[in-house]
């Protein structure tokens, strides 16, 4: 049997040394960072980490990550990881294509472009957006997104020019050049 | 017929950075090309690095015909080139680039619309092709072989340079 994979989430003020401690916790617990991530969102430090657990390891985790809880002042949340289904998974094809958005910001832009796509069953595989401060905070977004053969590609830069003019964002879709050579 | 297996990364073949130049004239040449020329044919590629089979000389073979999508055909056809140099660029853009070395990613990469690539071609002799879009890209991929670059070594970060192919 493969060891079990739990998610990690940290978040906490930002410093120097809090990746150092936490991987350190997590290796000398005897566990494996596999995929992760690492962003500031406005300074605060905010990391997910995929990792391995040895088979009945799982409380020595915890136990550390309550001492990193302590001594870093930290939130740490462990969850397992929701491994996939193979019978259910859904194989994300089509073709890559990166929007970006800005505009005045204002509640609900994500919300009405989201739906919008994922009635295409357009798939958002990366999503960031950011408040610009100023006298009238500018909302900018970027995607990436997988768009499935079957959307005929005109009618989708209508729809999304359309929704510009509703939400009042300038919206740009540009499809991501890809080659195996 | 020499169809070659295909190195797949992290084979350290393709990391060396000392792949050797040949001389045109010695007779171990041809068989390099030709190991090349019949490795193309029986993969699903448009073009090799000799690296990429084993040799480690510096020759490569690009064949934009053979691609997919028409728009991407144009070119001077099949080049077979013998130490091939990348001598003008211009006009950077970025592009998502997968690797016969590497089957199951992709990575983003900035790579130049219109490329010079200069080198000995078989029947030829020293030539210097002037290629844009597709087969450019081909050249400058194929020469970063040469040189044991792959497109891994451009990623500036795992999750928004590197891409897991569908499974």
């Amino acid at each position: 049997m493969t060891n079990p994979r739990y998610v990690l989430n940290v978040l906490g003020q930002d410093r120097p040394g809090i990746v150092a401690a936490v991987s350190r916790a997590m290796t000398d617990a005897g566990c494996n960072i596999e995929d992760s991530s690492m962003t500031m969102l406005r300074g605060a430090f905010m990391m997910i980490m995929i990792i391995t657990v040895p088979m009945g390891s799982e409380n020595s985790l915890r136990t550390a990550m309550v001492g990193i809880t302590a001594t870093q002042g930290l939130q740490v949340h462990i969850d397992p990881y929701p491994e996939a289904d193979e019978g259910l998974r859904r194989t994300v094809e089509g073709v890559s294509y990166s929007l970006t958005l800005h505009g005045a910001d204002h509640p609900g832009i994500v919300a009405a472009v989201t739906e919008m796509l994922a009635s295409d069953s357009i798939n958002v595989v990366d999503l960031s957006t950011h408040v610009v401060e100023g006298s009238t905070p500018m909302y900018i977004m970027t995607m990436e997104l997988v768009v499935p053969e079957s959307v005929e590609k005109a009618g989708l830069r209508g729809r999304l020019d359309k929704l510009s003019e509703e939400i009042h964002c300038a919206i740009s879709l540009t499809e991501i050049e890809t080659a195996t050579l | 017929m020499g169809v070659r297996e295909i190195l797949l990364y992290p084979d350290e073949t393709l990391s060396r950075n000392d792949n050797a130049e040949l001389d045109t004239a010695d007779p171990t040449v041809d068989q390099v090309l030709q190991d090349l020329a019949d490795t193309l044919d029986a993969s699903p590629g448009v073009a090799l690095a000799a690296p990429q089979i084993g040799h480690a000389v510096r020759a490569i073979i690009v064949d934009v015909t053979k691609d997919r999508k028409p728009e991407r055909r144009e070119g001077h056809g099949r080049v077979l080139m013998l130490n091939p140099i990348i001598t003008q660029t211009s006009d950077a853009y970025p592009v998502r680039e997968g690797c016969l070395s590497v089957p199951e990613y992709t990575g983003n990469v900035t790579r130049y619309r219109q490329a010079v690539v200069k080198g000995y071609v078989p029947g030829s002799g020293i030539r210097a092709l002037h290629c844009e879009g597709f087969e450019a890209l081909a050249f400058q991929h194929e020469v970063d072989h040469l040189n044991g670059a792959l497109f891994l070594d451009q990623a500036k970060s795992a999750r928004r340079n590197l891409f897991r192919r569908a499974q």
